[in-house]
């Protein structure tokens, strides 16, 4: 008995939310796949984001797409600054086993902290894109949601055709699948580690920015998602980027579902739950294996 | 390759057990806290330094033997010494089944599935708040009276005990074999070794500590909850032993007792104390990533046979002379 | 490698023993002990309000000479709103501070557990802001609260839903003694009502409660009753007026969590936060002692930023101590406990006194508190102009539905 405008609800928040979270993941699959890194403080980019597009809009007063903009910069800014000081080391190959894991999480433990001494431990909230709900039939859909995906989509959809077509998607890849001969081949790799590293951060951080202004801006917002963004893209399969686009949208419309089907308190142990169970049986996840 | 000599441990111990006479109270609780993470810490080191699989699942097993433990001792009016022992052996088997999970998983999807581990287990402890009480935390029973004496000497027992099994383990050749493993896999198993057998050791000894340690903890504290088991306490766990270093065997365990009393006088800065924690713990990967502690006895040594050799030279010279 | 690590262990151990040792001697100031949320997950806001309105408190005090010529010193710890972090933080507040007394504290989760480490030392532990009835149910003789119980809220709730003819109630309740406690009390009123009620239990630190309240709008409630604290909650009206289910003209919300009366709620909330009831123990429209506008009004100006009731409770809560110090002239604990149960103490938000009767169950050590469910009928309206819409007797409006 259950309701058919309910589950078309569902469906469309969860498309919605997969959108976002593809965003995110996108930015933390980049990193692996350029740079082999693990960033554990993927989610602090995102927190920090929020927090700078909050601050751009109420004490710089910037409009919404301004702040938006703002955001952007600093997280590509922090991520070229964070991998020039603290990644480098990683390519020398003699680095401590589980360097990149442990470095970026100590840099997240900084970085929570930070934003606790320097924003205050309150929660603030950023101005949405757009306020209130639309009416479509039988059911009602932020406005402010909807836009933050449609944005994130054309986010991605640029970034892909980015990677695909332009000259520094082609040394981002070229980077990704070989290092050393696209070294020899003459790309610059260390200024494409770079690159990748800052617009990886960058995903995060437009996430960050749109997300805040739909929920609430606080330290601890990055933990989740960060953990949301690992578990697509092992699902989809590391260093895929098919594989990440199709796990995040899985897994959106897999939180509300859940809620459907299953108990509704569990809800952000699906994901969890389902990354287990995927890797049980391909430990590579869905699509793993391909590259960028 | 003993790690532990006894000229230097037996002072060591007295020292510990002396403690008590010198301090005051809430600095016996900080002594106690420090024990407890040297247990937490060393056990860790077993599998993610020794065994090198990055596991963030250290917590989960000490506040899973807190639940175990309490529930037992609550449900059953069994005393907490044996709730500890038997809520241990269920580490033990929790560990067991992670290691079964985790089996075909390498590096990254290895550290990615104790994450996963991690979440499903707090997520359940506070949704079945009916046995649990979930985020209210549970009420637990004291092992002794109100004087914090006793506990001390009690963790101090489980923590020699710990040090010196593991002490026994790794310098037996498993300790060997996990290093040989952890240093080349391809090579370890050419030779014959079986690779997942001794992961799952690693995890039987990482947990079984854990346990013991966890089961402790909330009959001193008297609450468990939920919140031991996030990645924040994972994080104190993972900072102790990168800072004192990874690698060696005491550096986890001065790496646990000094971060301990740092936080402590860190604590009076308010919320800038995790940010310095995080700082230190950046700084020491980038620049010592072998640990403080060996770098100092690197430093220490220099200078120890600098003196031997000028002492030496010296005598050289005397006797050319 | 081994001999100089040694060394090094050694050194530290000695270090350590000796500098540890040492404390620090205070003048002969009397301390009291405060715990509360001063960051997440609990939430800050009513942390901060209580620890600024004690400070408030003492400082007035210490300025007219203090309490038995000794000034009064208040160490305020963060509790974080966990049952961990409060019991480190009590333990703290007597072992090492050697505090008299312990008070605040707003989560009840904390509170259950912090109140075990007090009744252990037997220290007095005056709860400022937890309204689980378990705290004062068990009985311990060190344990008194000025705060409402979840009891009494949910018997003025009862009357409130008879009293406007609400007949199919929805909740969503957070994971919490808070939350959970309150969902068995109504649900328990309710069936006796013989009404419909349908519930989820939800994460109070979850971002996204659109699927639960997608699932809540089939069920077609006419009442909509939440109770979360924290930022969660100005997440959940506003996801749920997304959602087309509430506040609307079929469904009513009732906010229960103290967040309702913070400034952040218009910022966060917008537009959501129309029409929404919520409960609050003060409002200026209903003065209750000589003592209330005068705080309201320093605190105002202190701090820029009007206080909630979470600020009263704060305030009542250092009257009340200094109040008893002073009588008994000392600070034995058990002198405390007695005078607590005999006196009869003026504060901000009337005259509180604390039933020794342990078979009066949850009231055992419970002072009463006056209770208002408030209505806000305009966007980004302040607390002081929202209207009264119970008790029946000092209402000032009926409720207001929103018409589209």
């Amino acid at each position: 008995m259950v309701d058919f405008s309910v589950v078309l609800s569902y469906l469309i928040n969860g498309l919605m939310m997969g959108c976002m979270y593809a965003l995110m993941a996108l930015g933390l699959a980049l990193i692996l796949g350029v740079l082999k890194i693990v960033n554990f403080a993927h989610g602090e980019f995102y927190m920090w984001s929020a927090y700078i597009s909050y601050a751009a809009s109420h004490f710089l007063g910037f409009n919404p797409i301004l702040s938006l903009i703002t955001a952007m910069a600093f997280a590509f800014l922090l991520g070229v600054l964070v991998e020039k000081l603290l990644i480098t080391p990683f390519y020398t190959g003699k680095a401590v086993e589980n360097y990149d894991l442990l470095i970026t999480f100590g840099l997240g433990i900084v970085l929570v902290n930070l934003a606790v001494s320097v924003f205050g431990p309150y929660q603030v909230s950023a101005p949405p894109l757009s306020s209130g709900y639309i009416q479509m039939g039988p059911l009602n859909v932020s406005s402010g949601r909807l836009l933050a995906a449609l944005l994130a989509v054309i986010l991605m959809t640029t970034l892909l055709l980015v990677i695909k077509n332009t000259t520094i998607g082609i040394a981002l890849r070229a980077t990704a699948q070989d290092r050393e001969v696209s070294s020899a081949m003459g790309v610059n790799v260390n200024l494409i580690s770079t690159l990748g590293f800052g617009i990886g951060g960058m995903l995060a951080g437009i996430t960050g920015a749109l997300l805040g202004s739909i929920f609430i801006v606080s330290p601890t917002m990055g933990e989740l998602p960060s953990g949301k963004s690992f578990v697509i893209i092992v699902l989809g399969g590391m260093g895929s980027i098919k594989g990440t686009l199709i796990a995040a949208i899985m897994l959106g419309l897999l939180e509300n579902i859940g809620v459907l089907f299953f108990s509704p308190s569990y809800r952000d142990a699906y994901g969890f739950i389902v990354l287990i169970i995927v890797l049980l049986i391909r430990p590579t996840g869905l699509f793993g294996g391909e590259t960028l | 390759m003993k790690h532990l000599h006894w000229k230097y441990a037996v002072p060591a111990l007295i020292l510990f057990l002396l403690v008590p006479l010198f301090v005051e109270k809430y600095t016996l609780h900080i002594f106690i806290m420090s024990l407890y993470y040297i247990i937490m810490v060393t056990s860790w080191n077993v599998l993610s330094g020794y065994a090198g699989q990055m596991s963030f699942a250290q917590a989960t097993f000490s506040t899973f033997a807190g639940y175990v433990s309490t529930l037992l001792a609550i449900n059953f009016g069994l005393t907490p010494f044996v709730t500890t022992i038997i809520a241990a052996l269920a580490t033990c088997l929790l560990g067991f089944l992670l290691g079964v999970i985790c089996m075909k998983s390498q590096g990254i999807y290895h550290a990615l599935m104790t994450i996963a581990f991690a979440q499903i287990f707090r997520i359940t402890i506070n949704i079945e708040y009916k046995i649990t009480r979930g985020s209210l935390g549970l009420s637990s029973i004291p092992l002794f009276g109100i004087s914090k004496i006793p506990y001390y000497y009690y963790i101090l027992f489980l923590t020699v005990l710990t040090l010196l099994i593991l002490d026994r383990i790794l310098s037996s050749p498993i300790g060997l074999t996990l290093r040989a493993i952890k240093e080349d896999k391809t090579a370890a198993t050419s030779i014959g070794i079986n690779e997942i057998k001794y992961r799952q050791i690693a995890f039987l000894i990482s947990s079984v500590f854990a346990g013991l340690a966890g089961a402790f903890l909330a009959h001193y504290t008297l609450i468990v909850s939920p919140e031991s088991a996030t990645i924040s306490a994972m994080a104190i766990i993972i900072a102790m032993a990168i800072i004192g270093g990874q690698g060696s065997f005491f550096g986890p365990v001065i790496g646990a007792i000094g971060l301990q009393f740092l936080m402590e006088y860190l604590r009076d800065f308010g919320r800038l104390y995790l940010v310095i924690l995080g700082i230190i713990m950046v700084l020491v990967i980038r620049f010592l990533p072998e640990g403080v502690v060996p770098k100092l006895s690197k430093i220490v040594s220099t200078y120890l046979d600098r003196k031997k050799i000028i002492k030496k030279d010296l005598n050289f010279v005397k006797n050319k002379a | 490698m081994f001999k100089s690590e040694r060394i090094i262990f050694l050194m530290l151990m000695v270090f350590l023993v000796f500098s540890a040792s040492i404390t620090s001697f205070g003048a002969d100031e009397i301390i009291i002990g405060a715990v509360g949320p001063l960051s997440p997950p609990g939430s800050v806001a009513a942390g901060e309000e209580l620890k600024t309105s004690m400070e408030l408190a003492v400082n007035e005090i210490n300025e007219r000479g203090g309490v038995l010529g000794r000034q009064l010193k208040l160490v305020f710890e963060d509790s974080r709103g966990t049952p961990e972090q409060g019991v480190a933080a009590v333990e703290k507040l007597i072992s090492r501070e050697e505090a008299v007394i312990i008070t605040g504290e707003a989560h009840s989760s904390a509170a259950k557990a912090e109140m075990e480490v007090a009744h252990r030392y037997g220290i007095p532990f005056l709860i400022s802001e937890c309204w689980s009835d378990e705290l004062t149910e068990i009985g311990y003789p060190e344990v008194f609260r000025i705060a409402p119980n979840n009891k009494s809220f949910s018997e003025k709730v009862r009357e409130f839903i008879v009293g406007n003819g609400f007949k199919r109630i929805a909740s969503i309740v957070e994971d919490t003694d808070f939350g959970i406690g309150n969902k068995d009390l109504i649900e328990k009123e309710v069936k006796e009502l013989g009404l419909d009620y349908n519930f989820m239990i939800v994460d109070r630190t979850s971002m996204d409660f659109v699927p639960q309240l997608i699932q809540l709008k089939a069920f077609k409630p006419d009442l909509f009753v939440h109770f979360v604290t924290g930022p969660g909650s100005y997440l959940l009206v506003k996801q749920s007026y997304e959602v087309g289910l509430s506040p609307s003209i079929d469904t009513a919300m009732f906010m229960a969590g103290m967040d309702a009366t913070f400034p952040e709620y218009w910022p966060t909330v917008g537009a959501a936060g129309q029409f929404v009831v919520y409960q609050s123990p003060y409002h200026n429209k209903a003065k209750f002692t000589d003592l209330t506008e005068p705080f309201v009004k320093k605190y105002t100006e202190t701090y820029n930023r009007t206080p909630s009731y979470v600020a009263l409770e704060g305030y009542d809560s250092i009257l009340i101590i200094a109040e008893v110090i002073e009588k008994i002239g000392g600070t034995e604990p058990d002198k405390i406990i007695q005078t607590l149960e005999e006196g009869s103490f003026k504060g901000t938000r009337g005259i509180m006194e604390f039933p020794s009767d342990k078979s009066l169950g949850v009231w055992y050590h419970n002072a009463q508190s006056p209770m208002l469910f408030l209505q806000y009928t305009e966007v980004n309206q302040p607390v002081e102009e929202s209207e009264i819409v119970y008790p029946k007797d000092v209402a000032t409006t009926e409720m207001i539905f929103p018409t589209k």
